[in-house]
């Protein structure tokens, strides 16, 4: 690292710009923001990678078959910096999600993706680099590496040198939620560098050794990493090289390792998601009515559905072509989501894990690697469809801090109140005490009245549920 | 499999950059990095029988495929 920030400060950099807070370890080059657009700087240190990407034909392969973002080389805009080669602008990724906020198939596919791309590179002489989860981004419904410096040329003889990367970014987490607990993803959350192999292999049932891609990959891979912790590296050991084909072995076992892994449970104990609801045809028909015309009214470019379940909603946005991230806290609704929509090849539509009540914090070097939720908003539109009482009365947050959270989220709000005599409001409080006497629809409104505008209230058929249209205030 | 991309290989107005130290960044970690060496022969085998028995198991299957299409078409010529 010290070496990197020698480089680094070298660089200056132009007023109105801004470097991406986590792109600083490759000195081959970095991302930047000016007036809101995202750049990215290739420093001389990078030329032979990028031209070599670009020269050999892999970077219009790799384009043509979605597996990496284009972008455009912009000779317009000149970095005052003397390590600077180029200036690519790459396409937009409409949102930045993290591993773990994916569900089992949306790693799986990352990891597939990630494999297929290193495949690839080495029929055209060239390799990866490094494997992050983080470089790997949902678009247009399917993963896509979104960083081009990634590559390297290949030296016949070398071994993979990201291999440890992709074991403890994709193999061994995926191998954990596979095999132990689908929860584990959130290990993602506290190791920024992939879950440490020796973790994994303790925490992976035994029988897991008789599998031959984990047993190498995980537990013998974790056992290399102890024995060699510690001892000098004997010079014969370095000069000795590993082939092509042999490589090509490698990545091969390691795909059918990823590709064998399923997780169980995902059809059978979720089945029965839309199933769990209680509302009556008509008033799921009614309920659906009423957040379509709210949506054509205000037209937004983006949305969150914030507790989307599978997505039921969020498609009545996702498809008329907005850009829609459909969050909720179970595993196996966002899996559903995510394989409904793969397919039925939507593009418009993101199913993500995030607990409401926990979401994903800023983590890393100078916690700004990675963003939090809220620091990767606003969104112009937050639906809250059936899911203000699991926040009021399961989490008890009172109505005035949620009427701020949501303030901080977006500009317009399509939320669903749901009184306390609702059967499901009802079940919350079965075995706990009412200690929620402002949990009223007049008290709802008159605090939310303090953050928002209601444009519209619609009162939900068969039901005493409301929903409500609102705009926020400004400040 | 696909063919080697030659043409990208030998057409390199890179090549004194190729064949310059790695430029790598990231640190493989020794472990890792002797893992992959000491895996290599059984990984170099395992791929080529693996090769090997997909070759054999699209043989047979166009083999099955074959008879299945002549016994159609004899099927078809005896009607």
């Amino acid at each position: 690292m010290t070496k990197n920030r020698n480089k680094d400060e070298t660089v200056t950099q132009k007023p109105g710009t801004r470097r991406a807070e986590s792109s600083f370890r490759d000195p081959s080059g970095y991302v930047f923001f000016e007036d809101g657009v995202l750049y990215r700087q290739i420093n001389q240190a990078g030329r032979a990678e990028y031209q070599s990407l670009m020269e050999s034909g892999l970077y219009r392969g790799l384009v043509e078959d979605h597996l990496l973002i284009p972008h455009q080389e912009i000779p317009d805009i000149q970095s005052d910096s003397p390590l600077a080669f180029k200036i690519l602008k790459p396409e937009p990724v409409e949102f930045i999600s993290y591993p773990y906020e994916w569900s089992f198939s949306q790693y799986k596919d990352a990891a597939l993706v990630t494999l297929a791309i290193q495949g690839r590179a080495l029929k055209f002489g060239m390799t990866l680099k490094d494997c992050s989860a983080y470089n790997l981004q949902f678009r247009r419904g399917k993963p896509i590496l979104i960083d081009t410096l990634s590559f390297m040329p290949y030296q016949e003889g070398e071994p993979w040198i990201a291999y440890r990367q992709f074991c403890q970014h994709f193999y061994a987490p995926l191998a954990l939620m596979a095999y132990t607990d689908i929860r584990l993803s959130q290990l993602m959350r506290v190791y920024i560098d992939g879950i440490p192999l020796d973790l994994a292999s303790r925490l992976l049932p035994r029988e897991t050794r008789l599998n031959f891609s984990l047993s190498i990959h995980v537990h013998l891979h974790a056992r290399s990493q102890k024995h060699f912790a510690d001892k000098a590296i004997n010079p014969a050991m370095m000069k000795r090289r590993i082939s092509r084909q042999q490589l090509m072995g490698l990545l091969d076992s390691l795909e059918t390792g990823v590709r064998r892994l399923h997780w169980k449970d995902a059809r059978t104990e979720w089945a029965d998601y839309m199933a769990a609801h209680n509302y009556t045809p008509a008033a799921l028909e009614h309920k659906k009515q009423i957040v379509e015309r709210f949506v054509k009214r205000i037209q937004p470019a983006m949305v969150w559905d914030l507790g989307a379940n599978v997505g039921f909603f969020s498609r009545i946005a996702s498809q008329r072509g907005i850009f829609t991230v459909a969050f909720d806290l179970d595993p196996g609704a966002v899996e559903q989501n995510y394989l409904k929509m793969r397919a039925e090849k939507e593009s418009h539509l993101l199913p993500l894990l995030i607990d409401l009540t926990n979401p994903s914090p800023s983590i890393g070097w100078q916690l700004q690697e990675r963003k939090s939720l809220l620091e990767r908003g606003p969104a112009d539109a937050v639906f809250a469809l059936a899911l203000i009482h699991h926040l009021a009365i399961a989490n008890n947050v009172p109505l005035q801090h949620l009427s701020q959270f949501f303030r901080g989220l977006c500009h317009w709000l399509i939320i669903e109140f749901v009184p306390k005599d609702d059967a499901q409001v009802q079940r919350l409080l079965a075995t706990r005490k009412d200690i929620f006497p402002n949990y009223t629809q007049s008290s709802f409104e008159e605090t939310f009245s303090e953050d928002f505008n209601i444009i519209a209230r619609e009162q939900l058929q068969d039901s005493n549920r409301v929903l409500y249209l609102m705009e926020k205030k400004n400040p | 499999m696909e063919p080697l991309n030659y043409y990208a290989i030998i057409h390199l107005t890179w090549l004194p950059d190729l064949l310059a130290k790695t430029p790598a960044y990231l640190d493989p970690g020794s472990g890792s990095f002797f893992l992959q060496l000491l895996l290599a022969t059984l990984m170099g085998a395992l791929f080529l029988v693996g090769a090997y028995w997909k070759k054999v198991k699209s043989f047979v299957r166009n083999l099955f495929s074959k008879r299945k299409e002549e016994q159609e078409d004899s099927d078809q010529k005896s009607q």
